[in-house]
């Protein structure tokens, strides 16, 4: 019984046509939504119940490139912060992700369980107190201070790429370079850094975008002086301006996939593409 | 081409005790294996020449010099993993080319090097493959030549031919003799197959539970074991329980004089007659030696080989092998006989 039972359930997985219907529906529910905002940030007034705007205008996309609205430096600074935040959590999870993936020490499982802590536990507790310090050290308010209060929600997710990454790879083949004659530094920029090049990638991503769609942080510890793009986002979505929210969510889902995209295309190449080293 | 000598080397792994105190004198120019069943040391052995290991206890020396204090890149020593371990990401090229790059060579000089050394391993033409293109066999030969490029003194292999098909190992064995004769190292690998141990090396350390049993020729240990360990690990042999009495082994009524067919550490703790299967001869009389009347209850054909079993009068059994030559008598009684030189006494 069972088993006729697992055969339909294989036939109906199988069957191509539910597959793509399922598929379909998927994107189209994931598309939609933004459909809809293009439509609103082309309108001018859209009220209840036209399917199209009464009057569709150019001037909430007007405004954002105006560089009075301050949206284009606000992109930038985001970029700025982000790119920062991505480069530094990369320079402390790659030594850590190779510690926890590859050596044995003492207190390895807890720092394990305590490097997911900052997603786990609300950020505003943590932030809190983080905060405090910060204004004693004169960090509250500036660029610097974001760009650091930033590492506590990205690292988690790099250090747990990496560490995997390393744990697949292991240390035999740095060993082998090192029986060769490779000392470390060239043990890490000719063996390791090629072969963990997909797993840097994914990190680096996962970090840039976290750190790009930031509010909370951002508004806590820049105190309103530092002015990134979800700072102006947020309200515009909270006073109702619908074509402008429409506008500054279009551009703020357009620089994340175009920075996606373009990182991987440099760093993507021919080589990386093949299927050994799908790490 | 240096001599490397490991003096009461201990090694322990959380307690475990993996080597102990072990000492191995290998000359300049050898061409040792280590062979040992899984977890005797073997390895861990290779890993603290080659340095990726350091050892609790004792020293390392090449030539005259400890190497304790050398790390592993400056070693002259250069480790050939089981597994091959090839750079995925570099041509077959660059991955020979690796040490030589490390070393600050310039590009032409070590791609020339590595022109040659494909040459060498039979791969001529290879250079722009990458290794998830080329065979098992293919990618053993570009980590030799790898481990070639840098011109070691003291080459470790561990396992070398164990991840090949049955075919390709003796092309390799080959290669292996080869190259250690034409390149003037030392050269020292790990086994735990002891015919592919007896075929190429000039002596054979058996290892067992972190100890050297034995350290000698192949055939030095084959026909002189100093135990049943040893005796056990290459090949099947007869073992006959039995007294010392006046110079004279006996066992029943039979008796064989003791000359020199035992090793001296164990003299006095004689009890054992051993017997490997073919000097066992079938029904032929011998002069100097023992002859037996027995009773053939087995035959077994495994190509090119006979295995029969007998059954001595007592009920004792043993084994004997036979080329070729075939006595098809089954249940018959028949005389066996050994020379006395072929008997080799130990203590059990």
């Amino acid at each position: 019984m069972s088993q006729r039972n697992s055969e339909k359930i294989t036939k109906i997985i199988q069957n191509h046509k539910l597959r793509r219907f399922l598929l379909y529906s998927i994107i189209l529910i994931m598309i939609l939504p933004l459909l809809y905002l293009l439509i609103w940030s082309f309108a001018r007034r859209w009220p209840w119940p036209y399917l199209l705007p009464e009057e569709f205008s150019l001037d909430s996309w007007r405004y954002f490139f105006n560089p009075s609205s301050g949206a284009l430096a606000a992109l930038s600074l985001s970029f700025f912060i982000s790119l920062a935040v991505t480069f530094l959590a990369l320079c402390i999870s790659i030594p850590a992700g190779k510690a926890l993936g590859l050596y044995n020490f003492k207190g390895k499982k807890i720092i394990n369980s305590l490097v997911l802590a900052p997603i786990i536990i609300p950020p505003l507790a943590v932030t809190m107190g983080i905060h405090i310090n910060f204004i004693r050290l004169g960090l509250a308010g500036r660029v610097i201070g974001v760009i650091l209060v930033h590492l506590i929600p990205t690292i988690p997710y790099s250090i747990k790429i990496l560490t995997d990454v390393f744990a697949v790879l292991g240390d035999k083949i740095e060993e082998q370079a090192r029986v060769l004659g490779a000392n470390s530094w060239q043990r890490f920029f000719y063996i390791t850094l090629p072969l963990i090049k997909s797993g840097i990638l994914s990190a680096g991503t996962m970090v840039f975008i976290v750190s790009f769609s930031q509010y909370f942080l951002t508004f806590l510890m820049g105190g309103g002086r530092v002015v990134t793009f979800p700072m102006i986002l947020f309200p515009l979505i909270e006073t109702g301006n619908r074509p402008l929210a429409a506008v500054y969510s279009w551009v703020f889902i357009l620089a994340a996939l175009a920075f996606t995209i373009i990182i991987e295309r440099i760093f993507k190449n021919k080589e990386l593409s093949k299927e050994y080293l799908q790490l | 081409m240096k001599k490397i000598e490991l003096v009461n080397i201990s090694k322990k792994f959380d307690n475990d005790l993996i080597l102990d105190k072990i000492n191995l004198n290998v000359e300049a120019g050898e061409l040792v294996a280590l062979l040992g069943p899984s977890g005797c040391g073997k390895t861990t052995t290779l890993k603290l020449i080659a340095g990726l290991l350091g050892p609790d206890q004792g020293d390392i020396l090449f030539g005259e010099k400890s190497v304790l204090n050398t790390k592993v890149e400056k070693r002259s020593s250069v480790l050939v993993f089981q597994d091959y371990l090839l750079f995925p990401h570099m041509t077959v090229r660059d991955n020979i080319a690796f040490g030589l790059k490390m070393r600050g060579v310039s590009k032409a000089k070590r791609e020339a090097k590595a022109e040659s050394l494909l040459e060498m391993v039979d791969l001529p033409g290879y250079s722009h493959y990458y290794p998830h293109e080329i065979s098992g066999g293919q990618k053993q030969r570009v980590s030799l030549a790898r481990a070639l490029a840098i011109d070691p003194e003291v080459l470790l292999l561990d396992e070398p031919l164990s991840n090949l098909d049955y075919n390709l190992r003796e092309d390799m064995q080959n290669l292996i003799l080869e190259l250690h004769n034409k390149n003037d190292m030392t050269t020292i690998f790990v086994t735990h197959d002891h015919e592919e141990a007896m075929l190429l090396s000039d002596k054979i350390a058996i290892m067992n539970k972190g100890k050297v049993e034995q350290y000698g020729s192949g055939e030095e240990i084959y026909k002189k074991p100093v135990n049943k360990f040893v005796a056990d690990f290459f090949g099947t042999a007869n073992y006959i329980k039995g007294r010392i009495e006046k110079g004279s082994f006996y066992f029943n009524s039979t008796k064989i004089p003791l000359k020199n067919q035992f090793n001296e550490l164990n003299k006095n703790e004689i009890n054992t007659a051993m017997i490997r299967p073919e000097n066992i001869e079938i029904n032929s009389k011998v002069k100097n030696g023992i002859n037996l009347k027995a009773e053939i209850i087995e035959r077994k054909f495994i190509g090119g080989k006979l295995n029969y079993r007998f059954k001595l009068k007592n009920g004792h059994e043993l084994v004997a092998s036979t080329f070729i030559e075939d006595h098809n008598i089954l249940n018959e009684e028949c005389n066996l006989s050994v020379k006395f030189e072929n008997i080799w006494f130990m203590a059990l």
